[in-house]
Parts: structure tokens; sequence; C-alpha cells
């Protein structure tokens, strides 16, 4: 009886062995590369291939609610609501999960629990405050309605500047800079220091065509990951060591952007005429990543285009799309469980919306819109 | 004539922007207070001791940076951002001619 024990045990460590080698074989196949052929894939799968459903949420129009679109906006949706924060006006505003407007948060001053500039967000996972953060390092807290002032920390003043954060822990954010040198720093509260810096990007990359998401960060469940930009490399951040160990490569093969291979230490502007000047052959400019248990999603700049890419976890299938069969462009701004949002000006609306991809009513809540109208969210239901 | 146009707008552009390494990015005669422009090098030059610079409070000016923003092909890619060094300098006028010269030229880039 015992040694039939002994051999359904061993079977079973065989197997979860094997099962495991499989996993982590896997997953370093995935970080060595996921071979993405432009020359050959087809470009133009349908929005049924892609989505259950796409709805439109018109965020409404109120001289207290609208919003001036720009690529420096940031979102979260959050117990049924929607938060857009917008640093040109210097302030979060915020809709319910239909776009009705609820009330918008402006601290703007000098007294405590105050700010003159805002340029990142989040409202923590962890306890459900509000996190505002100024770009020249502090973070000021309020409780969950953003009315009551709770604390703020600030970064060492040799940090000048931080563009984009997000909270590890509840003692931990990690935040980025898009102009110093070392650009990845993990904060403690407790501890009232920086515990970890990285350097992830040269620093002349960082204002250029090559390096401009809203933010570099993105939740994958409880994992934080990160991307530079350029490429199609995605890395996790160990919560541990504060490492960044590469989770995804996208391998576009001759297409890929090579670091190496561009002009050092020029303009912005030099570096906008070089990405047109190079645009029919690489692929570069990923702009956010987007990941559930069965896609990795994310949209990138090929041919003076932003292309969508989907990649299908289970069954290794990639789809690639500027336009899907249906003739809309697709516009990813941020997730929330599990759904894609993408934010527009009303007035691009038919360029990413038609009657062949929503409802009659959502088509007549589109026709409804004028170019005078507020941001314009398209929400997303993954396959 | 619109392409023309934007040529030339766009020529003038960018032979500002790279033509120093300064980071100070304008037009002449449109120096910013405490700049003034300088022929020979064909840029605006800081009249005072840098060390006496300190950071604009508004959404541009000194310790911001002219940094290419978009995310999507619609409009107004260049925005001014804030870098905290003193150095650098970030006209708003001259994103919003950018991103007006940008608008108009779209068609010169497209395939």
């Amino acid at each position: 009886m015992k040694t039939k024990i002994k051999i359904i045990l061993l079977i079973f460590l065989t197997i979860s062995t094997i099962s495991c080698v499989r996993d982590v074989k896997s997953l370093k196949d995935k970080a060595a590369g996921i071979f993405v052929d432009l020359d050959t894939i087809k470009f133009q799968p349908s929005v049924e291939d892609l989505f259950k459903q796409i709805e439109i949420i018109p965020l409404e129009t109120t001289s207290e609610s609208i919003i001036e679109y720009s690529g420096s906006l940031k979102y979260q949706a959050y117990n049924e609501k929607f938060y857009v924060l917008s640093p040109k006006q210097n302030k979060l505003i915020v809709f319910d999960s239909k776009g009705n407007f609820i009330k918008s948060i402006n601290k703007t001053g000098n007294g405590p629990g105050e700010y003159r500039m805002i340029y990142d967000f989040e409202i923590s996972r962890f306890d459900g405050r509000l996190n505002l953060m100024t770009p020249y390092g502090k973070v000021l807290i309020y409780d969950s309605d953003g009315e009551k002032f709770i604390e703020s920390f600030s970064l060492p003043d040799s940090i000048r500047a931080v563009h984009h954060f997000k909270i590890l822990n509840k003692d931990t954010y990690v935040f980025n800079s898009d102009s110093e040198n070392i650009d990845l720093f993990f904060y403690s509260k407790s501890k009232n220091e920086v515990v970890s810096s990285l350097s992830t990007l040269p620093n002349f990359l960082m204002s250029t065509p090559f390096n401009f998401g809203p933010s570099p960060f993105s939740y994958y469940n409880d994992s934080l990951r990160y991307h530079m930009g350029y490429d199609g490399s995605l890395y996790n951040i160990d919560f541990n060591d504060f490492s960044l160990n590469k989770r995804y490569f996208l391998d576009f093969g001759k297409h890929n952007f090579i670091l190496s291979d561009l002009p050092l230490n020029r303009s912005a502007l030099f570096y906008w005429e070089y990405s047109k000047s190079i645009a029919n052959k690489i692929a570069t400019g990923f702009v956010g990543f987007f990941e559930t248990d069965n896609y990795l999603i994310t949209r990138f700049r090929y041919k003076n285009e932003f292309y969508a890419l989907f990649y299908n976890k289970i069954d290794d299938k990639l789809q690639i799309t500027f336009k899907t069969k249906e003739g809309v462009e697709l516009m990813f701004s941020f997730m929330e469980n599990d759904i894609i949002y993408g934010v527009i000006p009303a007035e691009f609306a038919h360029l990413f919306v038609n009657d062949k991809v929503v409802s009659v009513e959502n088509f007549e809540k589109l026709q409804k819109l004028t170019s005078d109208s507020n941001l314009l969210m398209i929400k997303y239901v993954l396959k | 004539m619109k392409k023309i146009l934007t040529t030339i707008l766009l020529s003038i552009i960018f032979f500002i922007a790279d033509s120093g390494s300064t980071k100070a990015q304008t037009l002449p005669g449109s120096c910013p207070e405490g700049m003034a422009w300088d022929p020979d090098i064909f840029f605006c030059v800081i009249l005072e001791d840098p060390a006496v610079i300190t950071c604009d409070s508004g959404s541009s000016g000194y310790c911001f940076e002219l940094k290419f923003t978009n995310n999507s092909n619609l409009y107004c890619p260049w925005d001014c951002f804030w870098t905290g060094k003193a150095n650098d300098y970030c006209n708003r006028f001259y994103a919003i001619l950018l991103n007006f010269c940008v608008s108009l030229g779209k068609d010169n880039y497209e395939n």
C-alpha cells in the first residue's frame, strides 16, 4: 500500500515539476521575444475578433467638467467612478460610470494640502485614499472623497522633477522622472527616504517621440509593470529588491528600434524629424501596455500611424491593426478590471466609432455630440 | 501653397531649435525676460548670472522643457513640462506655434 502511495506521489511530483519547468520556460521564451512579423501579418481583424462589446460614454459637458485634451491627462476608474486628472487645468475631475459630472477637485494654493502644479494621481488600492503628486516631488494624501487633507511627504531636494508614480504597498511608492538621469525612485514613507533608485533611460531620450507615453507603469493583478516606450520590452518591478525583470519582449526583427543607432544628445525637434525619417521601417513609441490573464495589448507607432497589437497569451496568436475591418481606429488610455477605456475629443469620434461597432442606442448618443462636447470615453470589453 | 508655408515655418523653427546647445527655445526678437537675441549664434543668451535664475511658477518658462507628449495622431503633441532645472526654458507660445505647424503640415509626413 505504502509503495503504491509513494508511486502516486512520485508521479504527481514529476507532473508538477514538468508543469513548473514549462511555465518557467514559457516565461523565459516570452522575455526572449514574441516575434512580430510586420511584413506578413494580417492587419485588419474585425472588432468581433477582439472585443465582446464596444460602448461609448460621453462625459458630461459643463463649464466645470470640460477637459482640455492633451497627452498628459491621467485616468483611473475606481468605485464606479471615472477620475480624470488634467495637469493643464490643475484639477481632478470626477464622473460617474455613465459620464455624469460629479465634482472637480482643485487644491491650487500655497497652504497645507495645496499645490501649485499637479502631474499625477492615484486612489490607493490599499486604503482608498486619494494621492496627488506634484512634479517637484511632493505627494499630498486626502480621504477617498478628496475633501479632507490627511498628510504629505516630499522626495529629497536632489530629485528636481518627477512625472509619474504608483503605490507599491502601504509604505512604498515608485516614482518616474522624465528629466532626471536616475529616473526610477523607490520611496519608503516610514523610513522617509529613497530606498532604491535605477537609471533606465538615457536622459536625451526622455522628451523624444520614442518615449512619450502618458505613464511607464501598468498594473497586472498585484504586479506592477514598467516600459520604456522606445521598444517592445515590458518589465516586471520586483517589490523585494526593486529590480526590473524583463517579462515580455515584442520582437519586430528588422523593424526593431535599436537605441545605439540613435544620434546622441540632439534637440527634441531633431528627434521628431528623425522619427519621421525612420517611420516606415521601425516600430517604436509604445504607448501603454495593458495585460490581462488572456492578453497583452499595446499601441505603437509605425508608418506614422498608431497600430494596436493584441497578443493572446493562451494560444500565442497575434493580431495587429491600424483600422479594423469596420473602419475604426482603436484608442487605449487606461484599463480597469480587464476593461480598456479610450479617451478622445468628441470631434474625432468618427475616427474611432461608427454604426458598425456600437449599438443603435450608443450611435444615437454619438450623433448628439458636437465639437464643443466634452471628451468621449470608449469602453472596450475584451473577449 | 499650404505645404510650402508649412515647410518654411517648420524649417525656421528647426533651425532655431538646433542651432545652439542651450535649451532656450524662442524666435528672433521674442527672447524671454532676462535674455537677449545674439545674432552670432542665432539664439537667445542669458544676460544675467545664470545662478540668479529661479523657476517660473506657471506652466512654462524657466525650469520647463519642451516635450513631445502625443499618444495619438489627433493634435497638440508639444507641451512644456517641469524639469526643475534652472537652465531649462520652454516658451508656451513656441509650443503652441509648433503644434500649429504640426497640424498644418500633417499631410507632409503621412504615408
